[in-house]
């Protein structure tokens, strides 16, 4: 009893009334529930989970980032194969199958590293293989023509690269049309091989070269000399080509995504298109495309669109002309992510609920200065309407109607880079290719499918 | 709604704080005490506590036009959850006291997703003391809770009631078990038809310090 009494004479000794400064904190805690409040997204967290469904996990290792999903045919295919490149692998499964099996790199008596770029024909894949050895990087250039379930066959174009003590160069791969030409956008850099950024400082320019589809061997450069890439205007790399199957190919270039003005619009042989300019603006772009709109009782007009990767008013326009030449600005869009690639659901079931048939623009993060800006999966844009200026970039997920709601918003996909979407075979189902997020898919053939985990 | 909600609720909590410290009386500084759980007016502690949350249920308030689930009492979809706490306790009265209260928790939804919440709450309780060594407080907790979710934040209005169980160990330590109701009702969402309450039991273990 003692001890307690000197314990409680102690205490009570120093004690204090409270806390002094008592209006100022209530103030600074008025402010910080305030700065809390204004930071709300306000999507309903708990009715949200309430509502969601279970998504498979899939058998893709977590945290996988991916290529579009290639499909090839052809002669030399006596099986159906998916196809597409993660990392130093190439992934493929059978047609009919679920279980996708990681391949490794050998071609031309080299086991190469990875996969700097990688475009599918109609019957082969085209792959630009990169390989470090001490010093020495180097990209080789090979066409995977054939694959038996376990080996793949590659045809070597004849066509490499070997970083110089000064010097190395990087390779960009398109096809716009899988029946049409392989472009090949050779990024020329100083220094000593360090990065395949080709937004780093020692990019000097850059040179496009065009192959035939069925070409085995290397190709020639589109023009004998290319001005808007290759540094004697400005240091562009190609970001993007479109085919429309009629003649008119588009080529967008750039000297960096971020950069202002640094965009260009050029023909297929890497030349200015008119004065280069997309809606009056240089504007860096990406993910050019050719839309046919093509669905039933419905004929096109097509129309080429092109994402801008920085902002212009805050946001990053996407713009869409029928000619390659008069450009319109659509509505929507944002500036909280970038978009960079489209894709055509118009004439499919599920691009075509609520009397909408739709385009898909997949999303893609990006760092603003210093702060780092999340993607949002895709965005919707509704392509039946003929007058361009009447499209809007639907970002608001809420009021999408490919797939199903509830599925879309609590699937990692809503919330991933899309790196590419494809329709292999132009069949039925859509895969959407993830950075850190693996695979999807749905069924386009039916109303307001599920998105599920490859 | 939500701002004026909570400033509503929690301005007159802090006027009370100051004006019932204002006319506190100095006490006698030597006044025996009795009892190993004999608290006096001006008595601090400091507790930390770990434990578990249970979600209980959800209930939409609106039928939502993309779910087949209409409004109603449904299940939350969450696992169970860690929780902690920090809190910092003033006695305004010999069996009444005031603290401040930061926790956090976190929980995953049925796809894996993680949910973050971080409650930082005002509470009030009132200490019986049935025994010399026993302390049962009934808690009454009012303040924001902060949630996360995959991209998702929001700052909703946190009600919780609970009691306590307490051991003291002497007249600085006791231990014991603690447990609240949680009350959220989330009523600021963009679209109104994704206003919900949500309901938890959270049990922990304390350690309660007094100086």
């Amino acid at each position: 009893m003692e001890k307690i009494a000197e314990r409680s004479n102690k205490t009570l000794g120093c004690r204090r009334p409270g806390l002094r400064n008592r209006p100022g904190v209530l103030i600074l805690y008025a402010l910080m529930v305030n700065l809390l409040l204004i930071r709300c997204t306000g999507a309903g967290i708990y009715s949200t989970i309430a509502i969601s469904t279970k998504i498979d996990e899939g058998k893709l290792p977590k945290g996988l980032s991916a290529s579009p999903v290639f499909y090839v045919s052809g002669t030399r295919w006596t099986e159906r194969y998916f196809f597409f490149v993660s990392g130093p692998n190439i992934w493929t499964k059978h047609a009919s199958g679920e279980r996708w099996n990681a391949m490794g790199l050998n071609a031309g008596g080299i086991e190469w590293d990875g996969v700097q770029s990688a475009v599918a024909t109609e019957d082969r894949i085209i792959l630009a293989l990169y390989s470090v050895r001490g010093n020495t990087y180097k990209v080789g250039l090979f066409a995977l023509t054939s694959f038996d379930g376990s080996r793949a066959t590659y045809d070597d174009f004849g066509k490499s690269w070997t970083s110089q003590s000064k010097s190395f160069q990087t390779v960009r791969l398109f096809c716009p049309r899988p029946t049409g030409d392989i472009y090949v956008n050779i990024l020329n850099h100083s220094g000593s091989y360090s990065s395949l950024d080709a937004e780093d400082n020692s990019f000097t320019g850059s040179t496009l070269y065009k192959l035939a589809n069925g070409s085995s061997s290397w190709g020639s450069m589109t023009a004998a000399s290319q001005p808007e890439l290759n540094g004697t205007n400005k240091a562009r790399y190609v970001s993007g080509i479109a085919d429309n199957g009629s003649g008119t190919v588009l080529v967008t270039a750039t000297t960096g995504e971020l950069a202002k003005d640094g965009g260009y619009l050029l023909n297929e042989n890497g030349l200015a298109r008119g004065n280069g300019s997309i809606d009056g603006s240089y504007i860096p772009t990406a993910g050019i495309t050719w839309i046919d709109r093509k669905w039933e009782g419905h004929n096109g007009p097509g129309v080429f669109i092109a994402a801008a990767t920085s902002l212009k008013d805050y946001v990053h326009p996407v713009f869409a002309s029928k000619d390659g030449s008069t450009w319109h600005r659509l509505q929507g869009a944002t500036g909280r992510y970038q978009t960079r690639n489209f894709i055509d659901v118009s004439d499919k079931t599920a691009g075509m609920s609520n009397s909408k048939h739709l385009i898909l623009a997949g999303t893609s993060s990006y760092i603003d200065g210093s702060t780092y800006r999340n993607a949002a999966g895709y965005n919707e844009i509704d392509v039946t309407n003929e007058d361009l200026t009447k499209w809007f970039v639907n970002t608001n997920r809420n009021s999408y109607s490919l797939a199903n709601l509830v599925n879309y918003n609590v699937s990692n996909l809503s919330e991933s880079t899309v790196v590419g979407m494809s329709i292999p075979g132009n069949g039925s189902v859509l895969y959407a290719s993830t950075r850190n997020n693996g695979v999807w898919q749905l069924n386009l053939d039916e109303e307001r499918p599920l998105w599920t985990r490859e | 709604m939500l701002k004026s909600l909570l400033i509503v609720t929690l301005f007159p909590l802090f006027i009370g704080i100051v004006n019932a410290q204002e006319n506190i009386p100095e006490k006698n500084p030597f006044v025996p005490q009795n009892t190993v759980n004999q608290r006096y007016q001006g008595d601090q502690s400091f507790s930390i506590s770990a434990g578990i949350i249970i979600p209980l249920f959800t209930v939409l308030l609106h039928d939502i036009d993309i779910s087949e689930k209409g409004a109603g009492g449904t299940k939350s979809q969450l696992t169970l959850g860690g929780i902690g706490y920090l809190t910092y306790n003033f006695y305004l009265f010999p069996n009444i006291k005031l603290g401040l209260q930061l926790g956090g928790t976190f929980k995953w939804d049925v796809n894996r997703n993680l949910l973050y919440m971080v409650p930082l709450v005002l509470r009030g309780a009132y200490e019986f003391r049935p025994l010399g060594r026993m302390t049962i407080p009934l808690y009454l907790g009012l303040g924001i809770d902060m949630v996360s979710w995959k991209e998702e934040f929001e700052v909703d209005f946190l009600l919780k009631p609970g009691f306590g169980v307490y051991f003291d160990w002497n007249v600085e330590w006791s231990f014991g078990v603690d447990f609240y109701y949680w009350f959220v009702p989330q009523l600021a969402s963009k679209d109104k038809q994704y206003n919900s309450i949500v309901n938890f039991l959270d049990i922990t273990l304390a350690a309660e310090y007094h100086f």
